[in-house]
């Protein structure tokens, strides 16, 4: 498991605890703060565990974090868009994140040059690693950043309080 | 749709703010302290405060079972407190016992679930009660077993007190659950497996013209804003009618879809209006699903009446020595007992009921004495020939024979 139980941590009960006196403008501004800072550290947390191209590609060019005043989610290839190339993240991530068996009995038809068509073996799982059920990108990530978000969250959340204590506004 | 990969950081947040909401984990305590703390070390805080997640997180590996105990209890003791609607005076009066169980778990634990209110007192009732072997618990201090017996001492005092707004909230939800029971009550009763379009339309004209429902209404006409889909289909969604509701909660569906894959802009406006705009949507998903699953509900259980209820009509019919039976023009059958019972049997749903209402008259005028081998010859076959046609195991032909009732020679049944 990688996520954090409210339940299990004091201060992250505090945060909720103290959420409910928080007025709208202050919340705002804590998404905001705490979005941008997660984001980069989400990114950078994807780049380093993506070690192929296909990796970068699908799982870490497309990490994105969403901030509601409750919770953080770290998603990754959640865009519907599609590569250059049609694949499209959402769909496919299955095998990049979690390996794929090896298929190399897998034959694929191909159309001859003018003379009809003939068969040939050739794997379609030739690019990903091989399965893991932990993950090699994403969840990996996860597991070693969560923490520090969750730190990042407590500590911007003290910070708006403070600075609306002292009649900052940054709103 | 494929969705990609989606996690949450932190879990159980749900039903710890709800827990919170409703005073059964402390609202007030020590968030002055952890504001001091974080502030004061600012050099060293960043990190001690990153191990602490870390503890957290390996925390919520190790007891996940126990975790999953605590939220169950917390929501189990959230239900029981919408139930029991007050209970805010005896939350005052275990408050003050509460200040030994706590500190005492929070020793052992030095963690949030020590803030979980609770009476050393009615600990060890509820544990002579009900919930045996909390003290042994308790005493082995082992820290899962900790949470386990704060869980359990949530449950038993956890029947808090509810705000205004939650039991506004309440009423509304209490009064639609009451609306779709009354109405397929209604309709087993009748032998329908439909609700009544009459009621429908009573209800809906409620929802519109009743001065104590017009926030309700005027909720209504914002949710249709949301959507952008007529009122008219989120009042008829709102009373039953399954076309509406579906066209609703598909909608709800696709603009939600289409939001999460907009970009959430940064910059102030664009942030705050994805935000706001994600709310409303899931507002309206959930009112109506909350909705959809009381009208589910009440559905079942009245499918469930209406076979009980004509099982056992048909057994008495079956059971009769004697009876006239009379037929109207749709195939409806009534059948009058010697014992004084009239049943009626609806053709299109093929269901004994003892509600004579919709029976047109007997189309030939002709009334069939039977006898018992005849009668029960006549009522399986018709109950089982809808069953076939249910499955599609016989011809065709024959059941919509059965079905529209083509009459013989001997004025009987084909």
């Amino acid at each position: 498991m990688l996520r954090v139980s409210a339940l299990s941590s004091r201060e992250l009960l505090t945060v909720l605890r103290g959420l409910r006196t928080l007025d709208r403008d202050t919340k705002k501004v804590l998404r905001r703060e705490l979005k941008g800072m997660a984001e980069t550290a989400w990114k950078d947390a994807l780049n380093r565990n993506a070690d192929t191209k296909l990796e970068r590609r699908v799982l870490a060019d497309s990490g994105r974090v969403r901030v509601s005043d409750q919770n953080v989610r770290l998603t990754s290839a959640s865009l519907s868009r599609s590569l250059t190339g049609g694949l499209k993240p959402s769909e496919s991530y299955g095998p990049v994140e979690f390996g794929a068996n090896p298929r190399p009995a897998a034959t694929e038809t191909v159309r001859g040059k003018g003379s009809g068509t003939f068969t040939r073996h050739r794997d379609p799982n030739r690019p990903f690693k091989k399965p893991n059920r932990r993950g090699y990108v994403v969840y990996p990530s996860a597991a070693q950043i969560i923490p520090r978000i969750l730190a990042m969250y407590v500590q911007t959340f003290v910070r708006a309080i403070h600075e609306a204590l002292e009649g900052k506004s940054n709103g | 749709m494929a969705k990609g990969i989606d996690l949450s950081i932190a879990a159980d947040t749900r039903s710890a703010m709800s827990a919170i909401q409703r005073g059964i984990i402390d609202p007030l305590e020590d968030v002055t302290e952890l504001l001091e703390t974080t502030g004061r070390e600012s050099k060293d805080a960043g990190n001690d405060l990153e191990r602490s997640m870390r503890d957290a997180q390996r925390r919520t590996e190790d007891a996940k079972d126990e975790i999953r105990d605590l939220r169950d209890e917390l929501n189990k003791a959230g239900r029981s407190a919408k139930d029991v609607g007050d209970g805010a005076g005896g939350m005052r009066r275990l408050k003050d016992g509460a200040e030994e169980v706590t500190q005492e778990v929070g020793q052992n634990l030095g963690e949030a679930v020590s803030s979980i209110r609770g009476d050393i007192g009615d600990l060890g009732q509820v544990g002579q009660d009900t919930l045996g072997g909390l003290a042994a618990t308790l005493a082995s201090t082992g820290p899962a077993g900790i949470v386990g017996a704060a869980a359990l001492a949530a449950a038993a005092i956890g029947v808090g007190g509810l705000t205004g707004q939650q039991q506004k909230l309440n009423e509304q939800v209490q009064h639609m659950k009451e609306y779709f029971a009354d109405a397929w009550r209604e309709a087993a009763e009748g032998g329908r497996n439909y609700m009544d379009l009459a009621g429908q339309i009573a209800e809906q004209n409620d929802i519109r013209f009743n001065p104590d429902r017009a926030e309700e209404y005027k909720q209504m006409l914002e949710d249709a804003n949301t959507l952008g889909l007529d009122r008219n289909t989120l009042i008829e969604a709102a009373t039953g009618n399954q076309a509406a509701y579906n066209v609703v909660i598909e909608r709800a569906n696709k603009l939600i879809d289409e939001q999460n894959n907009k970009p959430r802009q940064d910059g102030f406006l664009g942030t705050a209006e994805w935000d706001k705009q994600m709310k409303r949507l899931d507002g309206v998903r959930d009112k109506f699903a909350e909705i959809g699953a009381a009208n589910d509900d009440a559905k079942a259980k009245a499918a469930e009446a209406a076979a009980s209820t004509s099982a056992q009509l048909m057994r008495l019919v079956e059971d009769a020595d004697e009876a006239a039976v009379s037929v109207d023009e749709l195939g409806n059958k009534m059948i009058e007992l010697p014992t004084g019972e009239t049943v009626y049997i609806n053709a299109e749903t093929k269901q004994a009921t003892l509600n004579l209402d919709t029976f047109k008259g007997d189309a030939d005028g002709v009334i069939d004495h039977v006898n018992r081998r005849d009668i029960k010859l006549r009522v399986t076959t018709d109950t089982t020939s809808a069953e076939r046609s249910l499955r599609g195991l016989i011809e065709k032909g024959r059941v919509i024979k059965i079905g529209t009732r083509i009459v013989g020679p001997g004025g009987g049944w084909d």
